[in-house]
C-alpha cells in the first residue's frame, strides 16, 4: 500500500531530502512550501500523514495553523512536527492531538522514516489485535503495534513516549536521562524535554488510574519504573 | 481623583474661619445676654428698693393731681453756678429745652387795651443753693419804669410767685428803669401795692434788651422752693408809654389751675442718695418718673445714652417700662459706642410711678468679639499660607525628585538600546512610591542588562566557538574534494556538525529559558530530599571522590519545581567540574538559616577575577578552559541564575577566603 505523506516545509533543500528519503521507503509524497498551499492541497486530497515544519516563511506558528485545519476536517490524520525548540513541545501537547509525534532539527532522516513507520503501525494496530503483548504486572506492552494497556485499559502514547516508557521498563535499576534521550531517537534533546514527556506519560496513565505512581523521579540521575 | 480631594479639602479649610466666626458671634450673643440679664437684675433690685416709695417721686402732703403735674416746670440741674449778666451764653445747649408760653397762657387781657401779648420762653435750673431762671420775652415796645411815677406797675415787668412754708404766696415784681440789675419788690395780691416798699435783695436779676424783646436772667435762693417746690413766672406787657396801663399778662400758670403756682419738678436728692448707696462706678443708674422726667442719676456720663437727657426721656424702652414691662435694648451714645440699657418699672399702690434705667456700655464685649475675629482671621490666613506653602514646597520637591529620576532613567539606555547602567541612584533608598518606582526601574534595567549582555556576548563567543568546528568541516570537505578517502575525515566532519548543533542548542535553551520556566507547574517539595538524591547520583556518575554532600536528607521545603532545581544543580556541577583542580572534590552543602535555605557548590581551583565575578551570570564567557568537548559558552550559569530568580531566590558567586577556589551560593525562601 502506498501511503501518501504530505510535507509542509518552506526550505526547499531540506524538503527535497525528506521527500527523497520517504520515497525511497515506498511512500508517495506531496510537497508544499507554505500554509496556504498546504491547506488548499489537503482540501483536494487529504494525505495519510502530514509532516509539518512549525515555522513556515514569516509565520512563526504556521505549522500549528495547518495542523488545526487538518484536525478540523480530517482529525484521524497523524501529524509529525519538525521542531527547533524545546518549548514548542509544550505547544504541541497543548493542541491535544490524537496520533502525533515530533522530530527535532537537525533532522535525522533515519529517525524520521522510523517515526513515520511507527505512526502507521499504531494506526493500523488500533482496533485489531496484532502481536502478542508482553505483560509485566499491571502493564501490557505490544512493541509491534506500540500499544500499552494498564490494568486492562488502553493508554494512547505517541511513538516517542512509547520509546521512553519501553526504555524505563527495560531498565529495572532505573534509566538515566542520557539513556532516555537516546531512546527518543531525536538527536539532540534538552534534558527538560524528557521531564515534559514523563509528565505527560504520567498524566495519561493517571487518566485511566488515578492512583498511578509507578514512575519515580531520581534526581541527578533520571527515572525508574517502581512497580513490579 | 486628586483634584476632587483638593477641592474637598479646600472647602473644609474655608469652613474653618466661618465656623470660628459663628462661634465668636455665638459667644458675643451669650456675653451680651449675660450683661443684659445682669443689668435687668440690677434695675429690678433698685426698683424693688424704691417699691412703694411714691413719696420720693412726688410730695406726700398733697395729693398731686394730673393737672398740677402737667403744668409743672422742670428744673434742670446745672453743672456750675451761672453768671447773672442777662446773657444766655452760660446756659449752653440747655436753652433749646426752654418752654415757651404764649396765647394759651394769657391770664389777663385789659378791656380796651392793645391786646398785644408778650410770649416768652422760660428755662429754670438749679445749682447748689440757688435756683436760676432765664426768661426770653418778645416785646416790640419795651416800656421801662419812669422814676417820676411811684406806681410800680406802670411799666413792662416780670412777676415771680413762690409758696412759703406756711402756705402763703410770696409775690415778687421785677422792674427796671433800663438795662441792668432789676429792682425786686414784694407785692400785695392785687399786684398794685408793694407790701413793704423795701427792695428784696435775695432775688438778683439782670435785664438785657434784645432785638425782639429782652432777656431777664435771675437767681433766687433754693430754700424758697422748699419744702413746696412751686413757682410761677408771669410777664406783664405795657405798650403805651403815655397811658402806662398793663395790657396783657402771660404766665406759666395753666389757666385752669387758678390760684396755685406751678409745681417744680427737680432731681430728688433722696433718690440720688439711695442710688449712691447702690450704684457701681462703671454702670449708670437713673430713675425716671411716670412723666419721663429724670429724677435721679448716678454714675459717670461716659456710659449713658438715655440718662444724659436733661428733660424728659422719650424712648420706646422707657415707655414700655412705664407700662409695666421690664426689658433691655441697645442704643448708641454720642461717641458712637454701644450702650446696653435695662429698664424696670417702680410700683407704688399697684401703679407704676416710675422706672429704673441701668446703662452700661457693651463696647468691651463687642471689642472682644472684634479682637477675637481679627485673631481668627490672622490665624486662618497664617494656616492657609503655611498649608499652601507646604503643599507647594512638597509638590516642588516631588517634581524635582521625579525629574531627577526621569533624567537618570532616560540616560540609562542609549539610543541604540544598549543598557549603560544596571541600577538608578536617584531615590534608591526612599521608602515612598517614588523610591519604589526607582527600585522597580532598576530591577528592569538589571534584567535588561543581563539579557542584552548575554546577547551582546554571543557574537564574540560564537565567532570563537563556531570557527573551530566550521574549520574542521571545511578542511575535511577540502580533503574529500581532492580525492582523499579516509573515513576519519567523515567522522571528524560529523563530530564538528554535532558541535555546531550543541552550540545552537545551548543558545536556544538560554534564549527561551524564561518562557519555559513560566510553563512550569509550581508545587511545594522537599529541597533537601532533591539535593541529597542529586548529590548521591552525581557521585555515582562521577565518582564518590569527586562529589561530596553535607546537609539534611529531608525537611527543608520550598515552592517551585524540583526538576528545575536539579537542572540548576546540573549547571553548577558542570561549571564546578570545568574549573576544579585535577582530582579535587566538589562539595555540595545545604543549610537552613531562619526563613531561607542556602545551597552552595564549592570547588578548589583558580579564582575568578573580581571584575568578572558577577558578570558570569550575564552569560559572558570568562576564559573557560576548553577541556570538555561540549562548549558551554558560559550559558550554564546564566540559565542557573534565571532558574534561581524564578524560584524567588538568588545566586551568588565568590572566591574562597584562601583564594584557592570558588563557591556558588543559591539562596531560596523556605516554606513550612
Amino acid at each position: 500500500m502506498a501511503y501518501t505523506i504530505a510535507i509542509v516545509e518552506d526550505d526547499i533543500q531540506q524538503r527535497r531530502h525528506y521527500a527523497e528519503a520517504l520515497r525511497m521507503n515506498g511512500y508517495s509524497v506531496a510537497e508544499y512550501d507554505s500554509r496556504e498551499q498546504a491547506v488548499a492541497g489537503f482540501d483536494r486530497n487529504a494525505p495519510d500523514l502530514a509532516i509539518l515544519d512549525i515555522i513556515l516563511g514569516s509565520e512563526v506558528g504556521g505549522g500549528f495553523e495547518v495542523c488545526r485545519h487538518l484536525k478540523a476536517h480530517r482529525p484521524q490524520v497523524p501529524v509529525i512536527f519538525l521542531t527547533t525548540r524545546g518549548d514548542e513541545l509544550d505547544k504541541i501537547y497543548g493542541l491535544q492531538l490524537g496520533a502525533w509525534d515530533y522530530q527535532t532539527k537537525p533532522v535525522s532522516l533515519e529517525f524520521l522514516v522510523a517515526r513515520v513507520d511507527s505512526l502507521f503501525r499504531i494506526q493500523q494496530g488500533s482496533g485489531s489485535q496484532t502481536g502478542v503483548p508482553s505483560v509485566k504486572g499491571d502493564i501490557a506492552i505490544d512493541t509491534a503495534s506500540m500499544r500499552v494497556c494498564w490494568k486492562g485499559s488502553q493508554v494512547d502514547l505517541t511513538p516517542t513516549e512509547f520509546e521512553i516508557l519501553a526504555a524505563l521498563l527495560n531498565a529495572p535499576e532505573g534509566a538515566s536521562i542520557e539513556s532516555l534521550v537516546r531512546a527518543t531517537r531525536q538527536g539532540l534533546v534538552e534534558d527538560n524535554t524528557i521531564n515534559t514527556h514523563i509528565l505527560h506519560i504520567r498524566k495519561k496513565f493517571k487518566a485511566v488510574d488515578a492512583g498511578f505512581n509507578c514512575i519515580k523521579t531520581r534526581y541527578g540521575f533520571g527515572y525508574s519504573w517502581a512497580c513490579q | 481623583m486628586g483634584a476632587r480631594v483638593l477641592l474637598f479639602s479646600s472647602l473644609l479649610l474655608v469652613a474653618l474661619p466661618w465656623i470660628g466666626y459663628r462661634y465668636i458671634s455665638e459667644m458675643k450673643e451669650f456675653l451680651l445676654q449675660g450683661q443684659e440679664e445682669a443689668q435687668l437684675l440690677a434695675a429690678k433690685a433698685v426698683a424693688t428698693i424704691l417699691h412703694g416709695r411714691s413719696d420720693l417721686f412726688y410730695p406726700v402732703e398733697e395729693a398731686v393731681d394730673i393737672d398740677g403735674i402737667k403744668s409743672a416746670l422742670y428744673v434742670y440741674p446745672l453743672d456750675y453756678p451761672l453768671e447773672i449778666d442777662g446773657y444766655a451764653g452760660d446756659w449752653g445747649s440747655l436753652v433749646q429745652q426752654a418752654r415757651t408760653f404764649g396765647q394759651q397762657h394769657l391770664v389777663y387781657n385789659r378791656v380796651g387795651g392793645s391786646g398785644e401779648i408778650t410770649p416768652f420762653s422760660l428755662l429754670v435750673g438749679e445749682h447748689g443753693r440757688y435756683v436760676y431762671a432765664l426768661i426770653h420775652a418778645s416785646d416790640k415796645d419795651i416800656v421801662y419804669r419812669n422814676p417820676k411815677y411811684r406806681r410800680l406797675d406802670h411799666a413792662d415787668h416780670v412777676r415771680v410767685e413762690t409758696l412759703r412754708a406756711d402756705g402763703s404766696i410770696r409775690r415778687l415784681m421785677l422792674i427796671t428803669e433800663g438795662e441792668g440789675q432789676v429792682s425786686v419788690y414784694e407785692m400785695k395780691p392785687d399786684w398794685k401795692q408793694p407790701v413793704t416798699g423795701k427792695p428784696v435783695y435775695a432775688l438778683f436779676g439782670v435785664w438785657r434788651e434784645r432785638a425782639d424783646g429782652y432777656y431777664l436772667e435771675m437767681r433766687l435762693p433754693a430754700s424758697w422752693l422748699e419744702p413746696q417746690p412751686y413757682m410761677t413766672i408771669g410777664v406783664a406787657n405795657v405798650d403805651s408809654e403815655a397811658e402806662r396801663r398793663i395790657d396783657t399778662v402771660v404766665a406759666t400758670l395753666d389757666v385752669a389751675a387758678a390760684g396755685r403756682p406751678n409745681f417744680l419738678i427737680t432731681r430728688s436728692p433722696q433718690l440720688d442718695r439711695i442710688l449712691q448707696g447702690l450704684g457701681s462706678a462703671d454702670a449708670g443708674i437713673c430713675v425716671v418718673d411716670r412723666y419721663r422726667h429724670v429724677r435721679a442719676v448716678y454714675g459717670s456720663d461716659n456710659n449713658r445714652a438715655l440718662c444724659t437727657q436733661k428733660d424728659s426721656v422719650s424712648d420706646e424702652l422707657v415707655d414700655e417700662a412705664l407700662k409695666g414691662a421690664h426689658k433691655a435694648a441697645s442704643h448708641s451714645n454720642e461717641t458712637g459706642g454701644s450702650i446696653l440699657i435695662a429698664a424696670h418699672p417702680v410700683y407704688a399702690n399697684d401703679e407704676v410711678v416710675g422706672a429704673v434705667l441701668v446703662e452700661k456700655d457693651s463696647g468691651h464685649i463687642l471689642g472682644l468679639q472684634h479682637r477675637s475675629l481679627m485673631r481668627i482671621i490672622v490665624a486662618t490666613l497664617v494656616v492657609f499660607l503655611a498649608a499652601i506653602t507646604g503643599l507647594m514646597l512638597f509638590a516642588a520637591w516631588l517634581a524635582y525628585r521625579i525629574r531627577k529620576l526621569q533624567k537618570e532613567a532616560s540616560s540609562a539606555i542609549d539610543e541604540d538600546g544598549r543598557v549603560l547602567v544596571d541600577h538608578l541612584n536617584a531615590d534608591r533608598f526612599a521608602v515612598d512610591e517614588i523610591g519604589q518606582l526607582s527600585r522597580d526601574f532598576s530591577s528592569v534595567l538589571l534584567k535588561l542588562k543581563s539579557y542584552t549582555g548575554f546577547l551582546e556576548s554571543i557574537p564574540r563567543t560564537l565567532r570563537h566557538e563556531i570557527l573551530n568546528p566550521v574549520n574542521t568541516i571545511s578542511m575535511s570537505l577540502e580533503k574529500l574534494e581532492s580525492g582523499a578517502n579516509d573515513p576519519r575525515l567523515l567522522r571528524s566532519a560529523r563530530m564538528a556538525t554535532r558541535q555546531l548543533e550543541v552550540i545552537v542548542h545551548s543558545l536556544t535553551e538560554a534564549a527561551h529559558i524564561d518562557q519555559a520556566l513560566l510553563q512550569d507547574e509550581n508545587e511545594r517539595f522537599d529541597l533537601a530530599a532533591v539535593v541529597s538524591e542529586y548529590a548521591s547520583n552525581a557521585g555515582l556518575k562521577h565518582g564518590r571522590s569527586r562529589i561530596g554532600y553535607k546537609g539534611p536528607d529531608s525537611g527543608v521545603y520550598v515552592v517551585g519545581s524540583g526538576l528545575r532545581i536539579a537542572q540548576l544543580m546540573d549547571k553548577l556541577k558542570d561549571n564546578a567540574l570545568d574549573f576544579a583542580d585535577e582530582g579535587s572534590r566538589i562539595e555540595f552543602e545545604l543549610a537552613r538559616e531562619q526563613d531561607r535555605a542556602v545551597l552552595s557548590v564549592t570547588n578548589k581551583g583558580p579564582v575568578v577575577p573580581d571584575e568578572v565575578l558577577n558578570a558570569l551570570f550575564t552569560g559572558i564567557i570568562s576564559g573557560r578552559p576548553a577541556e570538555n568537548e561540549a562548549p558551554h559558552l558560559g550559558i550554564g550559569l546564566f540559565i542557573a541564575d534565571r532558574i534561581a530568580r524564578q524560584h524567588q531566590g538568588q545566586l551568588e558567586i565568590m572566591n574562597l577566603y584562601n583564594m584557592d577556589g570558588v563557591q556558588v551560593k543559591l539562596t531560596l525562601p523556605v516554606v513550612e
